[in-house]
């Protein structure tokens, strides 16, 4: 390689730049060019205001409201996932496993954008059992379908899956008990309460109920799950620096 | 709570002006020096030397290893960038010219295939099949002295094995290494760094590229190969049950084919999401009438997802690439057609 000085050469000893950058080295997060001094936080070169900025972020707002904000954010997109994969088996016909690994990174995004991008323990656990209720939900409209079919005939003309699941009917106030034992039956909220927790135990459990014959889909889980533990990580803030810009200052005259 | 803060221990002083650079910076704040100067003189020889033996694949390499160590902006990595542009082109040129595309006018074949019309075509394509696995071989054969490779491939095998029997598994394990194999052929060709193929027992498997395809055509490229060879693998299974009625090797060619039609989906880092990228709007919307048009032939279920895929990256993308590229567009219609046929394929079930 000719390493000549003519314009239009390629060299390799400096940077060049045209008008519009200001300087050779720029600030990782604002563009600003680097003078006087810069820091690099996690590799990153940064000017001061911008490091200023990380370690005031670092530090401020409440732990509880971050925490809320981490759980409606993976809440909802842990239905919102649950929904589409329901949706193309519905559509498609096929159980698509790697729709669980997408599954387990919008929940994980959603819990690292909650949080603010904070990690740690708390939030790779929240993010772990959100994926796990998010791909476990899909099978619930399942379970309430196989539990109607092998209902008696009388009890499956009901619409409320807690009638399946075994409540006892009460009468509505001001109405004959006949019609309610006869037609739809009314449910106690308890019963409806302990209703929906025994769906959802089943649902829950679903991916294990296949024994081994289901081995790939429980490993297909273990990586979505493992995505949503990854994906926050607390990554520590590491700050370097002052780096100097500029020649150093001349020695003191002896 | 503070951030720990650590004094520049590593700091490097710059032999010019005496700033003190951190790891991260590849120029010097102050006076710019380069920071890599020497590394990068004995890349751009090699990428020369590289170029006039005509190995445009090592030239390449060099070049987009140099790119790495030059400050994004630059007018040395804008230069080294162009440079990159033009190799790619022309190894894309050269890889074009190499394939047997259609046969050529007045062969025997050619007179013989002529009044099939479209059968002529997926005979010609078959006979393409065996050229194709056999100049492919020693490639193929290298990819397995990887062990990550074998390793990751033999416990995908086992798991397999354990829920559908080892025929099965031994064809899908296989089918889906032809697929990565596809990826690698293509990132070598364009001198991209990548990992060795590794699977996921029950999720597949994946190359993972070290670095960034410089334009959406290369992508598109890269992408859409795996799903290439994967067809070529299916068929090949295929041919095998249609030559000896053996039920494993049919169920092989059509879970091979789903598999490569479900990588064609135009979603994320998905392959057909790849080869998404490098289309114009028109060329998206082309692409979704493919897919319904293939869906209402074969009813297959996998290719509404496709269709509705493929119809909403078309409706959100405006005018998708402005170039556009025929290339890639070629290639995903052949892709959805080809392999929307083999998803066709009766089978019994394996074992």
């Amino acid at each position: 390689m000719s390493e000549g000085t003519s314009p239009g050469a390629l060299q390799f000893d400096k940077a060049e730049f045209g008008t519009e950058r200001r300087g050779p080295a720029e600030c990782g997060q604002c563009r600003n060019p680097l003078v006087s001094a810069y820091y690099q936080i996690n590799g990153q070169p940064v000017c001061e205001r911008c490091k200023l900025q990380a370690q005031f972020d670092q530090s401020s707002g409440s732990g509880a409201g971050r925490f809320v904000a981490a759980a409606v954010f993976g809440g909802i997109a842990a239905l919102a996932g649950s929904a589409i994969w329901y949706a193309v088996r519905a559509t498609t016909g096929y159980e698509v496993g790697i729709i669980a690994i997408a599954v387990g990174l919008m929940v994980g995004g959603a819990v690292r954008a909650g949080s603010k991008r904070r990690g740690g323990p708390l939030y790779q656990v929240l993010a772990v059992v959100l994926t796990y209720v998010g791909i476990c939900a899909q099978y619930v409209p399942d379970i309430v379908k196989a539990i109607r079919d092998q209902a008696p005939p009388g009890v499956a003309a009901s619409a409320s899956p807690a009638a399946d699941a075994g409540a006892t009917p009460v009468s509505a106030p001001g109405s004959p008990a006949g019609e309610a034992s006869a037609g739809a039956p009314a449910v106690s909220a308890g019963g409806l309460l302990v209703a929906l927790g025994l769906l959802l135990a089943l649902a829950l459990a679903a991916p294990f109920l296949g024994g081994f014959q289901n081995i790939i889909g429980v490993l297909i889980i273990g990586f979505a799950l493992w995505q949503a533990w990854k994906t926050n990580r607390r990554v520590p803030l590491e700050i370097e620096g002052p780096f100097r810009v500029g020649s150093p200052p001349p020695a003191p005259a002896s | 709570m503070s951030a720990p803060q650590t004094a520049p221990k590593g700091a490097v002083p710059c032999p010019e002006c005496g700033s003190e650079l951190g790891r991260s910076l590849l120029a010097c704040p102050s006076c710019g020096r380069l920071v890599h100067a020497e590394r990068l003189r004995s890349l751009a020889s090699e990428a020369e030397d590289a170029a006039a033996r005509g190995n445009g694949p090592a030239a390449l390499a060099a070049w987009r290893t140099a790119l790495e160590l030059l400050p994004a902006g630059s007018r040395q990595h804008e230069t080294v960038s162009a440079k990159v542009l033009a190799l790619s082109r022309q190894v894309d040129g050269a890889a074009q010219s190499n394939v047997p595309a259609a046969p050529p006018p007045g062969s025997a074949w050619a007179r013989w295939l002529a009044p099939l019309g479209a059968a002529g075509l997926i005979v010609w394509k078959l006979k393409f099949v065996v050229v194709f696995v056999l100049t492919k071989a020693k490639l193929l054969l290298l990819g397995l002295t990887k062990a990550p490779t074998l390793v990751s491939a033999l416990a995908s095998f086992g798991v397999y094995w354990t829920v559908w029997g080892w025929k099965f598994a031994l064809g899908l394990v296989a089918s889906m290494y032809v697929h990565e194999m596809g990826h690698v052929f293509a990132l070598s060709r364009y001198g991209i760094r990548a990992t060795a193929p590794m699977f996921v027992p029950g999720l597949g498997a994946f190359v993972r590229m070290e670095q960034y395809p410089a334009e959406p055509r290369e992508d598109a490229r890269v992408g859409l190969a795996g799903p290439m060879w994967g067809l070529y693998a299916a068929a090949a299974a295929w041919m095998v049950a249609f030559a000896t009625g053996w039920g494993a090797w049919a169920a092989v060619a059509r879970s091979a084919a789903l598999l490569n039609l479900f990588n064609l989906i135009p979603l994320g880092p998905l392959d057909g999401g790849r080869g998404f990228r490098s289309l114009s709007g028109g060329q998206r919307w082309a692409a979704a009438g493919a897919l319904a048009a293939a869906w209402w032939v074969t009813h297959e279920g996998l290719l509404i997802l496709l269709f509705v895929a493929a119809a909403a990256r078309a409706a959100m993308g405006g005018h998708g690439h402005p170039a556009g590229d025929r290339g890639a567009l070629a290639r995903y219609l052949w892709l959805v057609a080809a392999l929307g046929a083999l998803t066709t394929v009766p089978v019994a079930t394996p074992r």
